[in-house]
């Protein structure tokens, strides 16, 4: 008997929902239009101009100096001598200074194959190297095989064979091991080529998209899965653990009680580490301009500020990028012997460096409207 | 000239029966002499009673009224005998095991005493004898009809167990007596481990094969001798068991030579091996809640039928809080126990799109109370829904996890991949338990086995098998590709 009134109460408590609903949706819709920002900036043009011009183009120039490195650790292969290990070794090192172009941009598609992890942790496990070497056994970008491959495994190969590069010939021609040893040197370009490949490909609108997907109306905003929030949290990441910290603090101890670790330097033995890390803060300084890879100049985080009202924050930036180059540039390669003779210098550099990530991390993310999301885990 | 009149009780009819009572129902100018009728329909759930009102007429007066029952053999009614008029009401009990939607076809005679008969058909229907209610919350007069203690205690016998483990991650040294005792509940009280006392225990509840294998027993042993290891400060390395820190907190966790981490290996396996098991083996099949199950009488002693405890055990190992819901206040989110803790987790994805956690509440719900009215298709379909979305909650945390794994890969943390790695191998294991499973055997062997590091050696992992593990998971659960990346 009591059923009838509940079912008729329930249709007209329904009917109100559906109503009250319709007026509470109407009520959101207008609640969400947001008043125009006080001057009108082109966000999207923006992250047009960084992912057409930038990144896009650090990954291809990065594509075709690996290709190169093929090329000339192939020709190594085929015909070991002193002139096509002298071309594989600046083969290497073109790609490793196009590498900090585009070492700036990972998330997305670099994430997903955990790119700088496979193409540049340093330093290098010697004696790892050395055993894959003799079983041939290995697998590479394996958690057990981090510190054996990459460019720096590619450094330790091609330059740490010897102090001359006859003794570094002789691994590769007159040694038991020299095929193995050569073959571990392709396996690495391999490794180092498929895993850029793939990064570039799925970034192509030709083929993952993820272009498609980073300038999406989705992503277009400040939160955190936004382009402009990965962007920038990738970039002051990058900066802070990578550049600053890996490229110099760790090496000059400044993780290590004071203690320096010459041997955790970025290319030890090449012996250009300054050189790739003065290549890197450029790289930042152009992404900070909007300065695309072919030099010109487009809408930059520097724009972004300015609209935002913080000219003088953008300023800031600029000269600190200026004064943190003119540091490293007063340092000299081989950077493990500058810390080995005057780390003192090295730790100067690195107090330089110390500014701008205050300025991007605390100022510029507030500024933006970003959130910082990756975890701290050095204390600063 | 003789008439019958009945009038139906229309109170009690709903919006269908009124539509019917009134294209039968008489318009009292045009009765045809001799006796009519008007049907009556009446609805009810099941073993209650309802009342039939009939108004009986005749000018010869009334000699008598029978009822057959769906066509069976007519019984006869008392009624005053001569009298022109009478109001009769006819109390009629629902079968307790009547199904919900149920009917029975009351067909009434009336003979006057000229001899000449009419008859009236009542129909009656099994209705619903409770609505869903909001939470998770049933009842039989006035007492709880609930009950799912044995589930409580051994989630808190696996929290416990987990707090011993997490000593030895450390640096402490796992006892495997002590392992064993809570695990065969030794004396009632784990050995004097548990900090209460139950006659329930997790051994006997593990999945059958697991059980052949002595998969637990086998990690107890091995997480003691790796603790020794880790106690004296062994660092854990490709093919060496011991400690390993964990990047982003600086605490350690033990592994195995493997890089497995014993604590989820062994919490997060009897999640599946215990828990999930048993929901999908046990109470969600047809030996607890099959449409033959004992559902009338209650069970000895107790206020709950079988089926409404198989389904409460169900629900027991899912163990959310009884309004549980989507999104779920983060505020609350202490009072989520393992599984519908790991709903949580992925229930908020991008915006709530998968919703996990209302979905499996709202089933868990609908199909207790279909139970409650003997309505089995709803229940039938309320399990389907469960599987489903069991299943799916342990592949989207599956993937979460891959996506944890990578992000550590992406940034060199060896402690945090093995952590998360181990929590992707146990959830991806999970899915072993359900004999619904979407992704077959040996998909689930080869993302275990080889994309999580050849030769099931994490130190072997590799971000191109992680991503092959994910692809696999989305091929079999495509609900899962919109959130593939967010989860």
């Amino acid at each position: 008997m009591k059923h009838l009134p509940r079912l008729f109460a329930l249709l007209l408590l329904s009917g109100m929902v559906l109503l009250l609903g319709s007026c509470d949706s109407g009520g959101d819709a207008n609640g969400e239009e947001e008043p125009p920002p006080p001057e009108a900036f082109d966000r999207p043009a923006m992250l047009a101009n960084i992912g057409n011009n930038m990144v896009i183009p650090a990954y291809q120039a990065l594509q075709t100096a690996i290709d190169a490195l093929q090329e000339a650790t192939d020709a190594f292969a085929a015909n070991p001598s002193a002139n096509t290990l002298e071309a594989a070794q600046q083969a290497l090192k073109a790609a490793r200074l196009a590498w900090q172009d585009a070492n700036l941009f990972q998330f997305g598609p670099a994430e997903s194959v955990a790119l700088r992890a496979a193409l540049n942790t340093y330093p290098t496990d010697a004696d790892l190297i050395e055993n894959n070497v003799a079983s041939g056994n290995y697998v590479l970008g394996s958690i057990a095989n981090r510190a054996a491959g990459g460019f720096p495994t590619l450094d330790y190969l091609l330059h740490g064979m010897g102090s001359n590069p006859e003794e570094t010939l002789a691994k590769y021609t007159t040694d038991a091991g020299a095929a193995q040893r050569i073959a571990y040197v392709q396996d690495n370009v391999d490794f180092i080529k498929t895993n850029t490949d793939d990064t570039l490909n799925d970034w192509l609108a030709s083929g993952g998209n993820y272009i498609g997907t980073f300038l999406s109306a989705d992503k277009a905003g400040v939160d955190a899965g936004s382009s402009l929030g990965e962007l920038s949290n990738a970039l002051i990441l990058h900066y802070e653990r990578f550049l600053r910290d890996g490229k110099i603090g760790i090496p000059a101890g400044v993780r290590s009680a004071g203690v320096p670790r010459p041997r955790s330097t970025e290319a030890f033995y090449g012996g250009y580490s300054v050189e790739l890390a003065i290549a890197n803060v450029k790289a930042i300084e152009r992404l900070f301009l909007g300065t695309g890879l072919n030099g010109t100049d487009g809408i930059g985080l520097d724009e972004n500020l300015q609209a935002l009202g913080a000219t003088d924050l953008s300023n800031d930036i600029k000269t600190t990028l200026t004064a943190t180059v003119t540091a490293l540039e007063g340092l000299n390669d081989p950077l493990s012997t500058q810390i080995e003779t005057d780390v003192d210098a090295v730790t100067a550099a690195f107090t330089t460096m110390q500014q701008l990530v205050v300025l991007l991390k605390a100022d510029m993310a507030s500024v933006l409207g970003i959130t910082i999301t990756f975890q701290d885990n050095d204390g600063d | 000239m003789k008439r019958l009149r009945i009038f139906a009780p229309y109170a009690l009819a709903i919006a269908l029966t009124l539509f019917a009572t009134a294209c039968d129902s008489n318009d009292p100018d045009l009765d045809p002499p001799g006796i009519n009728g008007a049907m009556l329909q009446v609805e009810g759930g099941r073993g209650t009673e309802v009342t039939i009102s009939l108004n009986l007429t005749a000018e010869a007066g009334i000699q008598s009224l029978t009822l057959s029952v769906d066509g069976g053999a007519a019984q006869t009614l008392s009624v005053n005998v001569g009298a022109i008029q009478q109001a009769f009401d006819h109390p009629f009990q629902i079968p307790a095991e009547a199904t919900l939607g149920a009917t029975f076809s009351l067909a009434f005679t009336l003979t006057d005493q000229d001899g000449v008969t009419s008859m009236i058909s009542a129909m009656v229907t099994t209705g619903k004898l409770i609505d869903t209610p909001a939470t998770y919350e049933f009842t039989r007069n006035g007492q709880s009809s609930v009950f799912y203690g044995g589930q409580n205690d051994r989630l808190d016998m696996v929290e416990e167990m987990k707090a011993v483990l997490r000593d030895g991650d450390q640096g402490g040294i796992i006892s495997e007596q002590v392992l064993l005792d809570m695990f065969e509940n030794t004396g009632n009280n784990g050995g004097g481990n548990f900090s209460f006392t139950s006659d329930r225990q997790l051994k006997n509840k593990v999945f059958a094969p697991d059980l052949d294998d002595r998969l637990f027993e086998d990690l107890f042993a091995r997480a003691a001798a790796a603790s020794v290891i880790g106690n004296g400060g062994g660092k854990a390395a490709n093919g060496t068991a011991g400690l390993i820190e964990r990047e982003n907190s600086g605490n350690t966790i033990l592994v195995d030579e493997n890089g497995r981490e014993f604590t989820q290996f062994i919490e997060k396996g009897l999640m599946g091996s215990v828990m999930y098991n048993q929901i999908f083996n046990l109470y969600l099949t047809d030996e607890r809640t099959g449409d033959n199950v004992e559902n009338v009488a209650l069970a000895d002693g107790k206020n709950y039928t079988n089926m409404e405890h198989g389904w409460d055990e169900a629900f027991g190992y899912w163990n959310p809080p009884l309004d549980f819901t989507s999104p779920w206040p983060s505020e609350r989110g202490s009072e989520d126990r393992f599984w519908s803790h790991y709903s949580n987790v992925v229930d908020n994805v991008n915006n709530g799109q998968l919703g996990t956690n209302a979905i499996l509440m709202t089933a868990y719900r609908e199909g207790r109370a279909a139970i409650v009215n003997n309505d089995l298709a709803t229940k039938n379909a309320q399990r389907d829904i469960l599987y489903e979305h069991l299943e799916l909650v342990a592949a989207a945390t599956a993937i979460h996890y891959i996506n944890d794994t990578l992000g550590a890969l992406d940034e060199g943390k060896t402690g945090e991949a093995f952590h998360v790695l181990s929590e992707a191998w146990a959830f991806t294991n999970a899915l072993r338990y359900s004999p619904r499973r979407t992704l077959s055997l040996a998909d689930i062997e080869q993302i275990m086995g080889t994309d999580f590091g050849a030769g099931s050696n994490f130190w072997n992992v590799t971000p191109a098998g992680l991503n092959n593990a994910k692809a696999t998971l989305v091929n079999a659960y495509p609900k899962l590709a919109p959130v593939q990346d967010d989860l």
